[in-house]
């Protein structure tokens, strides 16, 4: 399987430059990936990026040999699965329908018994199973987020591009999630990234963490090595204290300066 | 579900074709209808003529503001978003009213069917302003929703700006005609509303799965390969298309496109599989009842559809939006 890498990618929306010269260093599959850096520095817009919906001016992703840049969309998207991070619509489909959208995807409405199978599964696994004949429109902001992570999970793809997947969730919800995605991630053998803005679940997940600040990726590591460092406070403007727990695990109390 | 709405719209037409300011009678207006030889010229007119080609219209009409309105409110993501309120109708009636009152026509050497091609010209020519609006960078649904309302004020003040102008024979055909009335229907009109609709339809059908994936969010959609930004622009011209040519040959009529996707809505939901033939359906069941209820309401006259759709239409749209409260509340 392919590991995911990206070079000197910029990225303006009109006049405004919001990703610069972004780099990180391969992402090897069935490790997952935490992306964190402040609001507005830039997170959506990579996931936006390296999913192919949009155009970076220069720079390059490549995901094993493939030139992800010179894929049309259509079948970059077969590659990359991105949940976006809006996740709630005002529509009356079903969360039954939405799921086996994602899963057919553009190959269309005709759908086999096998279809009905994994997608009556995937809502079933991820504890939705009582809400498929629900209308989108009438779920709790949770339960939205669970259909949308669902909807990317029963994807199959060589990349998965989470952009919050936890934010409206509860706790007991947000280790769930997690540790699905974590799971699918190593059993399918395939690149993940997810962005997150606690960094006590982002210590608690990541094989690796990306930290974004100002459109630029400025540290890559494991947790142990990034989580700690000094420029955390720094990325954040907040004074920051970490302590390891009695399991190792890392906890990060922020103060405001 | 389909099957009792086509039933249900089969029955109207025959209703629609028996009803009128001439009593031919169930029977006798039947055998007609299948038997055209056995008539009297007279019967023949009214029947084959006159009726005939008002009912199917109503229902050709109908079917097209029906999905007219669908569409619009599932590209701009907006449940308000219908000819009449993304300024089309008002565009039809200021052409209309160029035509009827100044003799202007936009299109030259038109000759009879100008006040028709001016309000289709126009009605095309907002519906094309609102499409370059969408490829401006940034512009959002809701900003061409208040674009859409900003013409249906300017043409609003411009056809008043005509009204005032005019002599007291035109302002009542000005008027008259954004009332809006099927009596103008013949059966080239019905062959055209039929042929643009079936196309049309065609065209939605196969971009249905998109159209649905769209409802999911934009940003979701996009990243379930869907090109929104074209499906918006490809689907806003066929729309545009139906909704100029229903406006320009009947006349404002309010209310379907916005009433015929939302009882199709809260019927089928918002998969386009069933949301875009009901919304139809519906749309033409509508005109049709207009159609029939403007002719029964005082034996003799026939009333402007335009007037009754809102009439009949607002309390059974409100009657169905009740009932649906009252299913939630078990
Ligand atoms: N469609 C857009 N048009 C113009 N500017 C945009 C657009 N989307 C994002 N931006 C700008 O780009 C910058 C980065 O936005 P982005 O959404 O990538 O941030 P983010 O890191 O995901 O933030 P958050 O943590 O709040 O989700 C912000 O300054 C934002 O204002
Ligand atoms: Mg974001």
């Amino acid at each position: 399987m392919n590991s995911l890498l990206a070079r000197d990618i910029n990225v303006s929306y009109g006049q405004r430059q919001v990703l610069r010269d972004v780099r990180f260093d391969a992402l090897e599959p069935g490790k997952l990936a935490v992306l964190i850096g402040p609001n507005a520095s830039g997170k959506s817009t990579l996931f936006k990026t390296i999913s192919g919906l949009l155009k970076p001016s220069s720079g390059l992703i490549r995901l094993g040999d493939i030139d992800l840049g010179k894929l049309p969309v259509k079948q970059r998207l077969s590659h990359v699965c991105f949940m976006p991070q809006s996740f709630s619509a005002n529509a009356s489909l079903t969360v039954f329908d939405v799921v086996m959208m994602a899963h057919k995807q553009v190959k269309g409405w005709r759908v086999n018994s096998d279809d009905m199978q994994s997608v009556g599964q995937a809502c079933y696994d991820a504890g939705i199973g009582d809400l498929s004949e629900a209308y989108i429109s009438e779920l709790s902001g949770g339960q939205a987020q669970l259909v949308s992570v669902t909807q990317a999970l029963i994807r199959r793809a060589d990349v998965y591009l989470f952009d919050e997947p936890t934010s409206a969730l509860d706790l007991r919800h947000q280790l769930e999630v997690l540790e699905r995605i974590k799971q699918a991630i190593k059993k399918r053998s395939v690149v993940g990234i997810v962005a997150l803005h606690d960094l006590n679940l982002a210590a608690r997940f990541a094989d690796t963490i990306l930290v974004m600040q100002q459109g630029y990726i400025v540290l890559q590591g494991t947790p142990d090595t990034v989580i700690p460092a000094a420029n955390l406070a720094d990325t954040y403007g907040v004074s920051i204290e970490v302590s390891t727990g009695p399991r190792r695990e890392l906890s990060v109390h922020a103060y405001p300066v | 579900m389909v099957i009792a709405a086509t039933t249900l719209l089969l029955a109207c037409v025959v209703f629609d074709i028996i009803t009128g300011p001439a009593d031919l009678g169930f029977w006798r207006t039947l055998t007609v209808v299948f038997n055209p030889s056995v008539a009297t010229i007279q019967e023949q007119v009214i029947v084959w003529d006159l009726r005939l080609p008002v009912a199917l219209m109503a229902i050709a009409v109908g079917a097209m503001l029906g999905v007219a309105g669908a569409e619009m409110q599932t590209i701009l993501n907006n449940p308000l978003a219908d000819p009449f309120t993304l300024g089309l109708s008002s565009a039809a009636s200021f052409g209309a009213a160029l035509a009827i009152a100044l003799q202007w026509s936009i299109v030259p050497g038109m000759g009879d069917i100008i006040v028709t091609a001016n309000a289709f010209v126009l009605a095309m020519a907002t519906s094309l302003l609102l499409f370059g609006f969408t490829r401006l960078r940034g512009v959002t649904p809701e900003a061409m929703i208040l674009v859409g309302i900003a013409m249906l004020f300017t043409f609003n003040a411009l056809l008043a700006f005509l009204q005032y102008g005019a002599s007291e024979l035109e302002l009542a055909q000005i008027i008259f005609w954004q009332l809006g009335s099927l009596a103008r229907a013949s059966w080239m009109k019905v062959g055209v509303c039929v042929t643009v609709l079936v196309l049309v339809m065609g065209y939605l059908i196969s971009r249905s799965w998109a159209l649905t994936a769209l409802r999911m969010g934009e940003e979701k959609a996009a990243s379930l390969g869907v090109n929104v930004s074209r499906l918006r622009l490809a689907v806003l011209l066929a729309v545009s298309l139906l909704s100029a040519i229903a406006v320009s040959f009947v006349g404002t009529v309010a209310f379907v496109g916005l009433v015929g996707p939302h009882i199709a809505r809260l019927i089928v939901g918002e998969d386009q599989r069933g949301f875009l033939p009901i919304s139809a359906l519906a749309g033409a069941l509508i005109m049709s009842g207009t159609s029939i209820a403007s002719k029964a309401i005082t034996p003799g006259v026939i009333y402007p559809i335009g007037m009754i759709t809102s009439l009949i239409g607002i309390p059974f749209f409100i009657s169905l939006i009740l009932s649906q409260r009252k299913r939630h509340w078990q």
